[in-house]
């Protein structure tokens, strides 16, 4: 981290108490024991350790919190949450980060992982069922990498791996929930 | 035995050759699978970072529909799906504020029990119905199971086998006369929520996985989850070139090698859909069980 003085005061807890109505976690709990970031398989490519950044969260560095490369890094397989010896469910944590930032606007240091949720949850949208071919290309023409993963995509295709063309089984169904959630969230 | 079955879009897609198997191996159990009026994507990988609410409400719907159907237990064969639908059921159940939230959602009763086949086909009696109906013995058969993380992770959400050191698949595919290994990667995580967006980290993760099953000297590696089966089997050979290492570690599901021991037929099993060529051999056994 940048070397700096930080300045702690009353405010500094906001972040963790907005955090806490938003996903319930209270990530006061945590004792710094370094579990959540010893078993993290991704850890070797954040820019903070899970263990870091709940540590930033507790001091209410929201704003170094939320443009992290580690909250979109987490693959949410739930080790930290397993072995936390506090409860800290930190995998919870990433995703109420991850919406906070979205909610915020606020540039991901890797802009492919929120265009990927992004476009994930439009393709639900649509076509009620995954329609994986058209999510796969959609993705990597708006993100770039579409070259190198060709290739990979034509082998799939000609082992018969996707369906070519899109359904719209349950995809009525699926709006509705989406509407409805977002007519709820506006409230 | 009936249930309500949710195939999720890999089934219907990337992983046909789970679906099918599934069936396959279930109908030879007699366990009878209905799938899912009018589902729709549970909202796995990606709600869960987009909306609690959506990726709460999306899964409980499904569950309304199988309510609708007239059934109360419903075999999720994707652990990314299952995951969700514990994760919802679990969140209604904790936080009233968010069953409220839903109720304005969903319409109908979705209290319905959610289990993975695994744990269907380890319950009691069902072993002995395995072995009984396995009468061939497929060569190779050293086979390490792989759980990945969502099926027993986290523990009070998943409600289902040893969180560090899982069994059931072991116990269901010794029981078809497989030889199952102890290793150490049985719950790592493959990176497969990345698979589109971080290739470097799923090439690494997966090396890992593949890696260590080699070095238990496995001929095969079971799987019970469609993105750890795409991203361990696809991405391979990436994988070799990339760590200068021949791996040639066949990815079948646990479905696939019930069916090659109970003989079923390979339209069934779809082996080819694979891109490491699962190569066996099969001959009658008198009884191994």
């Amino acid at each position: 981290m940048a070397e700096g003085v930080l300045r702690i005061d009353e405010a500094s807890s906001e972040f963790a108490e907005r955090i806490a109505e938003l996903c319930g976690v209270n990530v006061d709990l945590c004792f710094q024991c370094g579990k959540c970031a010893s078993g993290c398989p991704v850890a070797y490519a954040m820019d903070h350790t899970p263990t870091e950044l709940v540590h930033m969260v507790q001091l209410g560095l929201r704003e170094q919190v939320l443009r992290s490369r580690t909250i979109w890094l987490c693959s949410s397989c739930q080790t930290c949450s397993t072995r936390c010896p506090q409860g800290v469910d930190v995998a919870e944590l990433m995703d109420a980060l991850r919406i906070m930032a979205q909610q915020g606007r606020i540039a991901a240091p890797v802009p492919a992982v929120p265009a990927f949720v992004r476009q994930s949850v439009r393709n639900i949208a649509v076509f009620g069922r995954t329609y994986e071919l058209g999510l796969m290309a959609t993705l990597k023409l708006s993100t770039g990498g579409l070259r190198e993963e060709l290739g990979l995509g034509v082998r799939m295709l000609g082992k018969g791996k996707f369906r070519l063309l899109p359904g719209f089984q349950g995809s009525g169904e699926a709006r509705r929930i989406i509407r409805r959630v977002k007519a709820r969230e506006k409230r | 035995m009936r249930y309500a079955y949710y195939p999720g879009c890999s089934l219907h897609s990337t992983s046909r050759e789970y679906d099918s198997s599934m069936r396959a191996v279930a109908k030879v159990l007699g366990v009878e699978l209905k799938e899912v009026e009018g589902w729709f994507c549970c909202g796995s990988t990606a709600a869960h970072a987009a909306s609690r609410l959506l990726s709460t409400a999306l899964p409980l719907a499904n569950l309304a529909s199988v309510r609708r159907m007239g059934l109360s237990d419903v075999l999720v064969p994707c652990p990314a799906c299952l995951s969700r639908f514990k994760t919802a059921l679990h969140r209604v159940d904790e936080e009233p504020a968010m069953a409220e939230d839903v109720a304005g959602i969903v319409q109908g009763d979705y209290a319905v029990q959610v289990r993975h086949p695994l744990q269907a086909f380890s319950a009691p009696g069902m072993l002995e119905a395995i072995a009984l109906r396995a009468h061939l013995r497929p060569e190779p058969r050293r086979v390490v199971c792989y759980y990945g993380c969502l099926l027993t992770r986290p523990p009070e959400v998943a409600q289902f086998d040893d969180v560090e050191n899982p069994q059931s698949m072991d116990a269901v595919l010794r029981a078809a006369g497989y030889e199952t290994l102890d290793w150490p990667a049985k719950t790592d995580c493959c990176g497969a929520s990345l698979a589109l967006t971080e290739k470097e980290v799923v090439l690494r993760l997966c090396h890992g996985i593949l890696r260590a099953a080699k070095d238990a000297g496995a001929q095969a590696l079971a799987v019970a989850c469609p993105l750890c089966q795409v991203n361990l089997d696809t991405r391979q050979e990436e994988v070799e070139r990339l760590y200068g290492e021949r791996l040639s570690l066949p990815i079948l599901y646990f479905t696939q090698l019930l069916g090659l021991a109970m003989g079923l037929p390979a339209q069934d099993l779809m082996l080819q859909k694979h891109f490491v060529a699962p190569d066996f051999t099969r001959k009658e056994v008198a009884h191994h069980a």
